[in-house]
């Protein structure tokens, strides 16, 4: 070891990541030559004001003084949208707010050289839908019936997805498909994926992957998102008149939005906020209110037509019991896993081992350890029908994918009374036990 | 929360404005370590600061590599610390008389070592920006940057030489 290899090394040495031969190596060599003595007592003085230097920046008051200009300036956008608008209304001579809305139509047919932009028909159609009191969405989307609400799959066949929301009040909401309901009541927010396992958090406005529906129901919130984000992104908002068999004017925005993800990643294309889709809003020209919406998918060989809203009823009167949920009387709760007396032994497990564990218990039908790894009071029957006696195949190299914060295990089983199966594991260890916890992919 | 850059880049781009406070958070102490450096001067670095994230927002649909947002938005910073440079030089034309003293900056601010910092070349000055500033371990920064924990630490060293001599001329011209 030579004074210059030792300098190579001497950070790698404070910072404590060199394997054990060479840091003896460089702690020898250091012992002998005063040179590197001084350099590395120098180093680590220099390190010390280095963090302190670290640790005493940035005021509390940058964040909030750059998210206020943010915002504030997003705002002045669209209100010099809404500006633009306006003013060519005035300096057409009309006078009343209320006959305003009924001429612009006119307005826009007589001076075709002044055709509202797109974004200054979603602005409109925010405005427009602002002070709603409730609303209710009847939609089609291509997802699996049982899967996450914001599962999209291009190969299956629509089913329906629908919405009943509150605007006032404690803002209730209700979000079903075939398999899988949320409610939210103003006190707690509850899930039930049938046949029997619910999940239940405090009260919320979007848990359980129901954030883009339940902000579609916003429409006046979506509306200037979507806006907001197409300033950002410069994006070009294309804006079609069409007008129906009946007469009735449609104004058409069509907004393209990218996952930013590779075609190669293993979460593209399976939820909403993880695909390039093309979003297109249809609003009534006279009222400006939003009629329809269809997602088209993006991918190889063309576009696929994968969520759509068949039916929007704004102002609606839901009856009470719209925002209660019953339950199964076997019903088996979610539960956080708790920090076990052997609690390190699993906290130290690998994504993979994890994996194999879990796996291994099933085959074993010991159900015990089973809920060490699987967050519920108790380990529902669907899964031991499934999973009790199966045969392990093969355990694969774990990887990340997409915004998703835990990791996927490849897997193939053989389960006692099925054909092969082979799918991907999904595990996370965001929990109080700080342990890996399967939250997928069975 | 966002556990990536890009996943809050994304955010935002997709409408989300409270996402860009993540990234805020992460980087706000090297940006102001890296502008005190530039501008010598703690007050107008966060000025400066505040500046550079705005603009980061108002054009984060320009930004190809979704992960590298510090080099993106130290590079914004730099564009605005010479807009603060000519400014100043005209203000100081404008002035006949002195001006007063500035008051104490607000925050504690080694400024001999943010300018020693800002002088190093770009990868060793990244590289310490993460693991002093943003809080990462040389792991968090070797997976950041996708690359080995022993290039890190190799670049970490000849950033502390580096630093040490500029910081020996400093108290030398002192």
């Amino acid at each position: 070891m030579n004074c210059e290899q030792c300098r190579e090394h001497l950070a790698g040495l404070v910072e404590e990541v060199l394997d054990e031969g060479l840091r003896r190596q460089i702690a020898a060599h250091i012992e002998c030559c005063d040179s590197c003595s001084r350099d590395a007592a120098e180093l680590k003085q220099l390190r010390a004001r280095l963090q302190t230097n670290g640790k005493s920046l940035a005021p509390a008051s940058l964040e909030a003084a750059v998210m206020d200009r943010i915002l504030h300036e997003q705002a002045d956008q669209i209100r010099r949208l809404k500006m633009i608008t306006r003013n060519r209304l005035i300096g057409s001579g009309v006078l009343a707010a209320a006959a305003v809305v009924l001429v612009v139509v006119g307005l826009w047919a007589a001076l075709p050289d002044t055709r509202a932009t797109a974004a200054e028909v979603l602005a409109q159609a925010a405005e427009a839908t602002s002070k709603l009191k409730s609303v209710h969405l009847e939609c089609t989307m291509r997802t699996r019936p049982s899967d996450n609400f914001s599962n999209v799959d291009a190969d299956r066949e629509f089913v329906t997805v629908e919405l009943w929301k509150e605007f006032a009040g404690s803002r209730r909401w209700r979000i079903e498909k075939p398999r899988r309901i949320a409610v939210m009541d103003g006190e707690s927010t509850v899930m039930l994926i049938k046949p029997n396992y619910a999940v239940k958090v405090g009260p919320s406005w979007g848990s359980f992957d129901t954030r883009w529906l339940y902000n579609m129901a916003a429409v006046d919130e979506m509306i200037t998102r979507e806006l907001r984000s197409a300033l950002a992104k410069g994006s070009d908002l294309k804006l079609i008149h069409e007008t129906d068999d009946d007469g009735t004017r449609t104004l058409v925005v069509a907004v393209e939005n990218r996952a930013g993800l590779s075609d190669d990643d293993y979460i593209k294309n399976k939820f909403l906020d993880t695909s390039d889709t093309r979003w297109t809003y249809s609003f009534d020209a006279k009222t400006h209110r939003l009629k329809d919406l269809k997602i088209h998918l993006e991918q190889e060989g063309g576009n696929v037509l994968i969520f759509e809203i068949t039916q929007i009823d704004y102002d609606p009167q839901f009856d009470p019991s719209m925002f209660t949920l019953d339950m199964p009387e076997n019903v088996i709760w979610h539960r956080e896993p708790e920090i076990l007396p052997d609690n390190e032994k699993y906290a130290r497990m690998t994504p993979e081992q994890v994996a194999k564990a879990f796996f291994e218990a099933c085959a074993r039908e010991d159900w015990d350890e089973v809920l060490k790894f699987y967050p519920a009071s108790a380990v529902p029957e669907s899964i031991k029908k499934v999973l009790g006696g199966l045969k392990i195949i093969s355990i694969g190299q774990p990887f990340q994918s997409g915004g998703y914060g835990g990791w996927f295990v490849p897997y193939e089983i053989k389960p006692k009374s099925r054909g092969i199966r082979k799918h991907n594991l999904a595990v996370r260890k965001d929990n109080p036990a700080k342990r890996y916890m399967v939250d997928g992919g069975i | 929360m966002c556990k990536t850059d890009t996943d809050c880049v994304e955010s935002c781009l997709n409408g989300h404005p409270e996402a860009f406070r993540h990234l805020l958070r992460r980087y706000q102490s090297a940006v102001l370590t890296h502008l005190t450096g530039r501008l010598r001067s703690a007050d107008q670095a966060e000025e400066a600061a505040q500046e550079s994230f705005v603009r980061a927002y108002f054009a984060l649909g320009k930004l190809r590599k979704r992960g590298s947002f510090l080099p993106w938005v130290i590079g914004i910073a730099d564009r605005v610390a010479k807009e603060h440079w000519r400014q100043q030089r005209r203000q100081r034309q404008a002035v006949r008389q002195i001006a007063p003293a500035s008051s104490e900056p607000r925050c504690s601010a080694d400024v001999p070592l943010a300018q020693a910092v800002a002088q190093l070349p770009d990868a060793y000055r990244q590289v310490v920006l993460l693991r002093y500033y943003c809080g990462l371990s040389c792991g968090d920064v070797s997976r950041q940057l996708d690359v080995p924990v022993g290039t890190v630490t190799k670049q970490l060293s000849r950033a502390y030489a580096m630093l040490r001599e500029a910081l020996s001329e400093q108290e030398v011209r002192a």
